[in-house]
């Protein structure tokens, strides 16, 4: 066959309205694969004034350019992956129909580590940075404590591993592999409203390597985001 | 009965929804005093729909309460963000030299929180004019209002249907009552003309028994005149009749205390 006619065939394929459509990942607010979103800076204002350091200078527009799922401990995770994010997601966590929270997500740091000594120090079973009390910031940030969310008592545990089932725009479906650890710090209050910020450690897996990620997160408001759902977003 | 028909006027039939159709008539002609058996039937669907409506109503006060309350947060949030915004862009437009960059990035940032501000708070941001704020305060007011409209409408109609069913149920209480009184007076009626039937029977024999006596007294008298009339040919012989009859009867009778005696002698030996 031709690329002429290859391309031909491809374009009759995805375009003509027997087309299959790609699947789409059932999200709250409408906001699956495709759906556009605007986020509010209020938000980010707000806790960097209470002196988070998620900076308020994320974008605000964005299209939903893929989906992951997940479960921890029985809850429901999907996170809707931002355009403008650079790995920053929208995380809604589930129990049946019913959102119990939300929280936007922002890359921090990524460490590709380069040896198995190095590794063993994210995620040695004994002394492994990956589940223990307390993590810092980074140096620059002023090495803030952050105290483990995930497990009670004052010993490391190990981290939670689950995969996360990804479905792009396109409908092409891969898997992510996690080791991850939730911590969090308070913030100062600002008008009566406590706050916390968020510091999600994961190494994850990808089928062409690993790192360890970081990300910060805060809780936001569905008033936060206005969404355009995508044409074929499950209601 | 007219406050609830001032409400149906006032509320207007699309605010009914489907017990709107003909509830303003139908209820123009309901009185719980004179109501038939269907008409409180009726009476009580309508209760039971007015229940309904406010259910909904309830659910829709609700949800406005939950939209005023997150517009206002929204706004309130939006607010000090804007200030927060609006004091390090006066600090960087201040600032020597001026961080033009920073201007730039701050006031992209604080532009779309004070449209923001303006959509949820009107011109004035406040919320009490205009803007998506005072809209849901409106609609939170008019379904209120709407919402006590009805629960007085469905407090009348449930009075009206209870104080109907109460009557109604009165009545048939009345109606069973002198059914039982006159199915008991046409039993005592009936008792009585039994009763009547054997007294005239007794009376009459009664009658015939004094007939009878009658009939045997005349009988024992023509009976004694016959034995005075054969005594009195047998002592007289040839008497007056009269006479004889009358000496008879005066005769003096006879001394029965001595045949006693003698009997007794006789058999006692004495």
């Amino acid at each position: 066959m031709s690329f002429s006619n290859y391309f031909r065939a491809f374009k009759e394929h995805h375009l003509s309205p027997q087309a299959p459509k790609p699947p789409r990942t059932r999200m709250p607010l409408r906001l699956s694969q495709d759906s556009a979103v605007t986020i509010s800076a209020t938000p980010l204002v707000l806790n960097e004034a209470a002196g988070s350091l998620i900076k308020s200078d994320l974008p605000s527009d964005h299209k939903i350019i893929f989906v992951g799922e997940l479960a921890v401990y029985g809850v429901q995770y999907l996170r809707a992956y931002l355009s403008n994010g650079d790995g920053a997601f929208i995380q809604f966590a589930t129990r049946g129909d019913k959102v119990v929270e939300t929280r936007l997500y922002k890359p921090y740091a990524e460490v590709i580590p380069a040896s198995t000594d190095e590794w063993n120090f994210w995620l040695g079973q004994q002394n492994g940075y990956i589940g223990a009390p307390v993590v810092q910031s980074k140096e620059e940030d002023g090495l803030l404590p952050y105290q483990r969310v995930w497990g009670q008592g004052d010993q490391r545990i190990d981290p939670i591993i689950t995969t996360e089932q990804i479905l792009d725009a396109a409908g092409v479906r891969s898997s992510l592999r996690h080791s991850l650890m939730l911590y969090a710090r308070a913030l100062t209050a600002v008008s009566n409203q406590s706050s916390a910020e968020y510091l999600l450690v994961s190494v994850v897996e990808t089928p062409s390597g690993a790192s360890v990620n970081f990300w910060l997160g805060m809780d936001i408001a569905e008033a936060d985001l206005t969404v355009f759902p995508a044409a074929d977003a499950p209601s | 009965m007219s406050g609830t028909l001032d409400f149906f006027r006032k509320a207007g039939l699309a605010k009914l929804g489907d017990i709107g159709d003909n509830l303003t008539s139908w209820y123009a002609q309901f009185d719980p005093e004179t109501a038939s058996a269907a008409e409180i039937a009726q009476l009580g669907d309508r209760a039971n729909a007015l229940a309904h409506r406010i259910a909904e109503i309830q659910g829709k006060l609700e949800h406005d309460q939950h939209a005023v309350e997150s517009l206002t947060s929204k706004l309130t949030r939006d607010k000090q963000a804007a200030q927060i915004l609006g004091g390090r862009l006066k600090a960087a437009q201040t600032a020597e030299p001026i961080d033009a960059g920073m201007v730039t990035q701050l006031t992209a940032q604080l532009t779309p929180i004070l449209s923001e501000i303006e959509t949820l708070g009107g011109e004035d941001g406040t919320g009490n004019k205009d803007g998506q704020l005072f809209d849901a305060k409106q609609t939170m007011q008019a379904d209120a209002d709407d919402m006590a409209q009805f629960r007085s409408a469905h407090t009348k109609a449930i009075n009206d249907w209870t104080t109907a069913r109460s009557r109604l149920d009165h009545a048939r209480s009345d109606m069973e009552r002198a059914a039982q009184q006159k199915q008991d007076a046409m039993a005592r009626q009936a008792q009585a003309q039994r009763d009547a039937g054997l007294l005239h029977s007794a009376a009459a024999g009664g009658i015939a028994l004094t007939a009878m006596d009658r009939r045997a007294e005349q009988l024992r008298t023509e009976a004694r005149a016959a034995t005075i009339q054969a005594e009195g040919l047998r002592h007289a012989g040839g008497a007056d009749t009269a006479s004889i009859v009358d000496s008879v009867l005066t005769e003096a009778p006879p001394d029965k205390s001595a045949d006693a005696l003698s009997r007794l002698a006789k058999l006692t030996g004495g």
